[in-house]
């Protein structure tokens, strides 16, 4: 999909809206699973947004300032048996970008992106 | 069978992400290699996740759906490191989607060739997990074998691939003669109006460097012969080539003549070299006397008023060895100076001094003034009437950083991303 300049693509909206979601419960912290099962929920479908999909896409929005990660601590994967997680946040710029992305109206976003604006 | 399916599917998701993280700087290599086997722990120790052969699929569906966003990102990466001009990365893109679209093919050919097992019972078969099965373990080595297909087209073209200049001017004609001084006379090199480019007595690691915007440290590989022979080049492009700005077109042209005429094959990576880490010097956080927070905060603005004035246009170069235009830098002879600059812009100037990279890990954030005077390694041969005389018994370079800018060079090793020399031939004749 051709990016217009200043805009972001439905995936990487989608991404913020259940950022800002998760953030609104009191959980801002998400890993790149968790995010794609959220989506797929949102979604209402079985599928997992694909990798390369998805985690190029958490990249561009952590480029842009709207994203922020670290990777969690050692000790908790370690005591738990798995993989360290990278844990991802909305940044105040995430929620401003977010917020005048809806705020110039839905006519704007593409029907898909409505759509899943709309369950979320 | 289903978990030995599920088993096999990981594996391959596993596998690709080696395959197209392969040659990346470590960091992001790494870095998306955890992140997507977190990704596949978490899928896997999910209880509201399907299992065995519902899994499988949805693991194949998003490895296979993510391919060119995969092949995207790798080659951004690839393109940022300035491995590959804007033509090759288009090329390597068509050519895997082209094998990716050939292997897709052949896989569904395949399939619908092959006779569909017969179905013993009499119930309607909307979803017989025996045939899903028989389809899955069929399929999957042939979607392996596609994948597989994709990856080494598109990985050997962006890896091996010589840069192929971008659509900017070629040199039509050039002249390429070894220099009978050898190395002993100066080197001179100069863009003329009209697309023409002269060197004097150019060693051809030099003309490499140049072409591909890399310091020496960063330039790896190739025979003894492009240091310690030299030659005059005269070379006429088809467009004009300015060597201003970002984008210039004389590297392009540069590289195509290096291809040209020096069979210049050239690839980027990662390794693991000696560098520096710029560090405070002292734990109390104080600066040097020559290291002082800038007045200025947005250089843009600055430089934006300086091109609007009257007049416009740069201010012209300060004599060497005296002060940075505003924000600007100015190196001489055993002197540094920069204008409002930050301390990573630093780094990179001390880089140059040092010909290793350096990181800077000092913490500090905004802009700075900073002056450094030392007494390099090796005096000049000729002295310049209009410049201060280096005190030869000044302090080495390390030492003024200490000293001067409250700063120190540590010495370590971290990933550095080189251009290496795969091969290059002695020029052919004119």
């Amino acid at each position: 999909m051709r990016r217009k300049p200043g805009a972001l693509v439905p995936l990487e909206l989608a991404i913020c809206e259940v950022a800002a979601k998760l953030r609104r419960r009191g959980s801002g912290d998400f890993h790149g699973y968790e995010i794609a099962k959220l989506l797929s929920e949102t979604a209402d479908t079985r599928l997992l947004t694909a990798y390369g999909t998805l985690y190029r896409a958490l990249g561009r929005l952590e480029k842009m300032g709207l994203l922020e990660s670290r990777w969690e601590d050692a000790d908790l994967p370690s005591r738990e048996s798995r993989p360290a997680r990278r844990l991802y946040t909305l940044t105040g710029a995430g929620e401003n970008a977010l917020r005048e992305t809806l705020t110039v109206g839905t006519d704007k976003v593409s029907p898909r992106a409505r759509r899943r604006l709309a369950r979320a | 069978m289903s978990a030995a399916v599920l088993r096999f599917a990981v594996a391959l998701v596993r596998r690709w992400t080696r395959l197209y993280t392969w040659r990346m700087p470590a960091d992001l290599r790494d870095a998306r290699r955890a992140e997507i086997d977190s990704d596949l722990w978490e899928f896997q120790h999910d209880e509201e996740a399907d299992a065995g052969l519902g899994a499988a699929a949805l693991l194949v569906a998003r490895l296979l759906a993510g391919i060119p966003d995969d092949l995207g990102w790798s080659l951004d990466q690839v393109a940022v490191a300035g491995a590959l001009t804007q033509r090759s990365v288009a090329l390597s893109g068509r050519a895997a989607g082209a094998a990716l679209f050939i292997c897709t093919s052949w896989v569904i050919q395949a399939d619908a060739s092959r006779t569909p097992p017969a179905v013993t019972n009499t119930r309607p078969a909307v979803f017989d997990r025996n045939l899903e099965a028989t389809t899955m373990t069929r399929t999957l080595p042939r979607l392996t074998a596609g994948i597989m297909a994709t990856v080494g087209v598109s990985m050997h073209l962006a890896a091996q691939s010589p840069p192929v200049p971008s659509d900017g001017p070629l040199f039509a004609v050039a002249s390429i003669k070894p220099n009978p001084t050898g190395r002993t006379g100066p080197t001179r090199s100069q863009v003329q109006p009209g697309g023409r480019f002269v060197a004097e007595n150019i060693p051809i690691r030099l003309l490499i460097g140049q072409a591909y915007q890399v310091p020496s440290y960063r330039l790896v590989g190739g025979p003894a012969w492009i240091e310690s022979e030299s030659f005059d080049i005269d070379a006429k492009a088809n467009g004009e080539l300015s060597a201003r700005g970002a984008l210039r077109p004389l590297d392009g042209a540069l590289r195509g003549l290096l291809a040209d005429r020096f069979n210049l094959v050239v690839h980027m990576e990662t390794r693991q070299l000696p560098i520096y880490t710029l560090v405070m010097a002292r734990a109390d956080g104080l600066l040097g006397p020559n290291l002082v927070r800038s007045s200025i905060t947005d250089c843009t603005a600055v430089l934006s008023a300086v091109l609007a004035a009257p007049g416009g246009g740069p201010p012209p170069p300060p004599e060497p060895g005296g002060n940075a235009p505003p924000c600007g830098v100015m190196t001489g002879n055993g002197t540094f100076s920069a204008d409002s600059r930050s301390l990573t812009q630093l780094a990179s100037v001390i880089s140059a001094m040092v010909d290793r990279r350096v990181v800077d890990q000092t913490g500090l954030t905004g802009l700075f003034n900073a002056h450094l005077t030392w007494t390099p390694d090796q005096m000049p041969q000729q002295s310049n009437p209009n410049v201060r005389p280096i005190d030869p018994n000044g302090p080495s370079l390390f030492t003024a950083v200490q000293d001067q800018l409250g700063l120190k060079l540590q010495s370590t090793t971290g990933p550095v991303d080189v251009l290496v020399i795969d091969s290059v031939e002695k020029p052919t004749a004119d």
